[in-house]
């Protein structure tokens, strides 16, 4: 997923999994008690509340406490778990075919049990172009048999997702794929009514209807909106009786707000601000109340590879050599590490200390930059062009990570201007072929594994756009691609795990098209009478465990 | 005419301005925030867009006033009295390309309502009015995004300029319908005079004293604008040092590092307050008779910012003063 703001990581290694618990806020003994209203404050509206849409990690927020999908992740964990399905999937047919056993009994807030009909009608809904959602095309979806044909219309219906009896629902794939459960867990796959859908009709994302653990009360765009919990959810019940997103309230004064009890959470899915971060930290109380989470993700400047003058390699390569790593990690209070290569350290198969090019300690070689424009042409007398660095500008934080890195091109006489863009403004001119050369962009999973990291943003599928492209340095290796396809349907780990080791050879020590930078530790805080506000490897938030002190 | 007026008009009004102590200050003030906008690149001081990152602590906490920074630096190490000296540049540069602009369209369509009357009064000032009719923030974030060229310093004095141009529009035509009345314009059209004649020989140097006050206080009211423009972050970009922004980018370090917001924000208060002073100073000393009605009309620090946060602009004071 974009991630303009830091969202939560995930881990696979199982080794690592007892990290989950660290982020949990300790508490004293007292058991949960049920009742009350959480306030969260938020700046800005969740885009949508469709899941067919929602691409965005406070959409997300919301959807995660209306929906449930076939599948989710155990506790905080980033083990998969049955959650509408009965049990794990049984996996035939070579990897290719997938049969899910649903729950009986599973009711919507409507009052209608769900059956593999819905999931059909939900899946389908997803993927039809005519929906726009953002899953209408690729990789994560398009290897469901006949999905292609769906996405261009010749067919009504997705042969590959076939609806077995009310409790069965067989899914087969055209090729293996070892993220496809990952996927299925997605917020995409939620399952929702299509008699509430074809009632609301264009206004389906303010009257959604879910099977979640809450259900929408009221919506005020720009104001309020409120959550209620669901008398009839099938899971264990959440223990407060009402959450209220306040709407409108800018970082600044929402943590001023917890600080004062005002509001209990401040923009859950996103990373404190610098500001906030050293602010809490100077006050005891809260300072012992920050969760903290390594972030599966990674910052990198993508060079679009068709563009001049980052069509020459050379280019690209004395880039890598130029941006101080430590300064970036300063501006974010030390809050991750820096990286040299396209994996996030949570992440099974990175690789520690990765530094393929041999640089120092902060990421540089100034000389060697220095030699390598020389070799590529520029000099005094035909010196480099000044460059545009487009980027999100989301808080302060935004402006000084970039005015950073302006500083450190200076060093080799490169000329960077800062072009801060609002985050939909920046998707947009970055997403489109030849129109962005050089920008500062954020990936961070969309499910714990290297698959996300490779498919969605460096394969030639994912550079051949017209728009809303994720692939930013437009970059298309044929060599890439084919390792990529063997590995997403490779069943043996550790082979599996040497592929994408490779393709992150290919990219960092031979192609170029990123400077990798860092990858970040998430952080949350919640005000003082919360309890058990932990944060998820995978989900933005959430609020089944959290109660509050006296239950209001 | 104006060179025959020079040491006999414009002393008395000296003699008269320098007994107003606060003017004299705010004079001193400005002159000497020219000086040293001008010579920013002549000082000795840090480049205010170098961050020093290695001063700065590990969590990347802002250096306090101190002997490293001499008023403490902001989050990237940057040194904050350089980037006040630099934002001082950008401050006056937009406040007086701005006013310029909004005095001189101002002016030339004030002028040529008031003179001609009738019709083309009628249809210029009704345009006026549906110009002030546009709240103002509102109306700069609309122009801005237009324009898709936030950041531009001109484009913003160009913004600005388009704004308040009305106030000056309004202040002028209210001068010359009364002045059109007066024996020697009448006398000039008896003699033949042709209108451009007329406004520039008799007319104009009338409005003088008007325009200089109106356009040290719009001073005033473009320098605070162009800051909202800055903290509201469509005004100037990133890494220019700029008082609007540095506020608006310190304001999250408030209770840690408050020195980010107070240096900046007492710049603003000051330059805009030494401007407000000064234009009060030379409206009273310009015009003696009106004195008594002057002082808390037009004059006072609040005039360009009550009128900014009510969405009225200053002009609409001064006319009915």
């Amino acid at each position: 997923m974009y991630q303009h703001r830091a969202r939560w990581m995930g881990v696979t290694v199982t080794g690592l999994l007892l990290l989950a618990a660290c982020g949990t806020t300790s508490t004293t003994t007292t058991q949960p008690v049920a009742g009350g209203t959480l306030n969260i404050a938020f700046k800005d509206d969740p885009k949508t509340l469709d899941p067919a849409v929602a691409y965005d990690t406070t959409s997300w927020t919301v959807e995660r406490a209306l929906y449930n999908g076939l599948l989710d992740y155990k506790g905080f964990t980033t083990e998969l778990a049955p959650d509408i399905a009965e049990a794990m999937p049984s996996i035939t047919n070579g990897g290719k075919t997938y049969t899910f056993k649903i729950r009986k009994g599973v009711k919507f807030s409507n009052g209608r049990v769900v059956t593999a009909d819905d999931f059909k009608y939900s899946w389908e809904r997803m993927l039809d172009p005519k929906t726009q959602g953002p899953m209408t095309g690729g990789t994560f979806w398009g290897g469901i048999t006949g999905a292609q044909d769906f996405f261009s219309a010749k067919v009504d219906h997705i042969s590959g997702i076939k609806v077995v009896d009310a409790n069965t629902l067989e899914v087969d794939l055209d090729a293996a794929n070892q993220s496809f459960l990952n996927i299925v867990a997605m917020p995409f796959g939620f399952v929702l009514p299509k008699e509430s859908v074809a009632a609301a009709g264009a206004d389906y994302s303010h009257k959604p209807v879910g099977t979640g653990a809450f259900t929408l009360d009221k919506w005020t765009p720009g104001q309020l909106l409120v959550l209620k919990k669901n008398p009839t959810y099938f899971g264990k019940a959440a223990y407060l009786n009402e959450v209220d997103f306040q709407i409108g309230v800018t970082a600044e004064v929402g943590f001023l707000r917890l600080q004062n009890g005002q509001a209990d959470l401040v923009e859950p899915d996103v990373n404190i601000p610098s500001a906030q971060y050293i602010q809490l930290n100077s006050n005891p109380t809260f300072k012992a109340r920050i969760v903290t989470h390594p972030n599966v993700d990674i910052w990198f400047l993508a060079m679009n590879v068709n563009m001049r003058p980052f069509d020459n390699k050379l280019v690209r390569e004395a880039f890598n050599n130029v941006v101080n790593k430590t300064n970036q990690l300063k501006v974010l209070n030390g809050r991750g590490a820096i990286s040299n290569g396209i994996q996030a350290p949570p992440m099974p198969g990175y690789v520690p200390n990765y530094n393929p090019l041999g640089l120092d300690k902060n990421g540089q070689n100034l000389d060697k930059a220095k030699t390598l424009l020389t070799q590529a042409g520029y000099s005094a007398s035909h010196p480099f062009p000044a460059q545009d660095l487009v980027y999100a500008h989301t808080n302060a934080d935004s402006d000084n990570l970039a005015a950073s890195i302006q500083q450190d091109f200076q060093q080799v006489g490169v000329t960077i201007n800062l072009k801060g863009l609002s985050f939909p403004a920046y998707l947009d001119i970055t997403g489109k072929p030849n129109s962005t050369a050089l920008s500062y962009n954020g990936w961070i999973q969309d499910f714990p594994d290297p698959s996300d990291f490779v498919d969605p943003i460096l394969t030639c599928a994912a550079a051949d756009v017209t728009a809303n492209g994720a692939n930013q340095a437009f970059y298309c290796n044929k060599q890439l691609d084919q390792l990529a396809d063997q590995a997403r349907g490779d069943v043996n780990t550790s082979e599996r795990l040497k592929l994408y080791q490779q393709i992150q050879d290919i990219v960092a020590k031979q192609d170029f098209p990123w400077v990798p930078m860092y990858s970040t530790i998430n952080t949350g805080v919640s005000s003082t009478r919360v309890h058990d506000y932990a944060l998820h490897p995978v989900w933005p938030l959430v609020l089944t465990n959290i109660w509050l002190t006296g239950g209001k | 005419m104006m060179e025959s007026r020079s040491d006999s008009t414009w002393l008395p009004i000296w003699y008269r301005f320098r007994r107003d102590r606060l003017a004299l200050g705010g004079g001193a003030f400005i002159i000497l925030l020219l000086l040293i906008a001008i010579l920013a690149p002549l000082l000795p001081i840090r480049n205010p867009n170098h961050g020093y990152y290695e001063l700065l602590p590990a969590d990347g906490r802002p250096l306090a006033p101190g002997s490293a920074f001499l008023l403490g630096s902001d989050a990237i190490g940057r040194d904050l009295l350089s980037r006040i000296i630099w934002g001082a540049r950008v401050s006056l540069f937009i406040g007086f390309v701005a006013n310029g602009l909004a005095l001189v369209v101002g002016l030339c369509v004030g002028i040529v309502a008031g003179y001609f009357g009738k019709w083309v009064d009628m249809i210029l000032m009704r345009f006026t009015d549906v110009m002030m009719a546009f709240p103002v923030l509102l109306f700069s974030i609309a122009l801005i995004a237009i324009l898709q060229r936030g950041g531009n310093v001109l484009v913003i004095a160009a913004v600005i300029a388009f704004i308040y141009w009305t106030a000056v529009a309004r202040i002028v035509r209210g001068q010359v319908l009364s002045l059109r009345e007066k024996e020697f314009i009448e006398a000039a059209k008896a003699g033949g005079g042709r209108p451009r004649h007329i406004l520039f020989r008799h007319v104009f140097p009338h409005l003088v004293p008007v325009l200089i006050v109106y356009g040290t206080i719009g001073i005033a009211t473009s320098i605070s604008t162009e800051s909202i423009l800055s903290f509201i972050g469509i005004g100037v970009q990133p890494p220019t040092a700029d008082w609007g922004k540095m506020v608006s980018d310190g304001q999250g370090y408030l209770f840690v590092a408050p020195w980010l917001v107070i240096f900046p924000g007492l710049m603003i208060l000051f330059t805009v307050l030494a401007f407000n002073l000064v234009g009060d100073g030379l409206r009273d000393a310009l015009d003696p008779r009106q004195r008594a009605l002057s002082r808390g009309v037009l004059g006072g620090v609040s005039a360009g910012g009550q009128a900014l946060a009510s969405g009225v602009r200053p002009g609409l004071e001064a006319e009915s003063a």
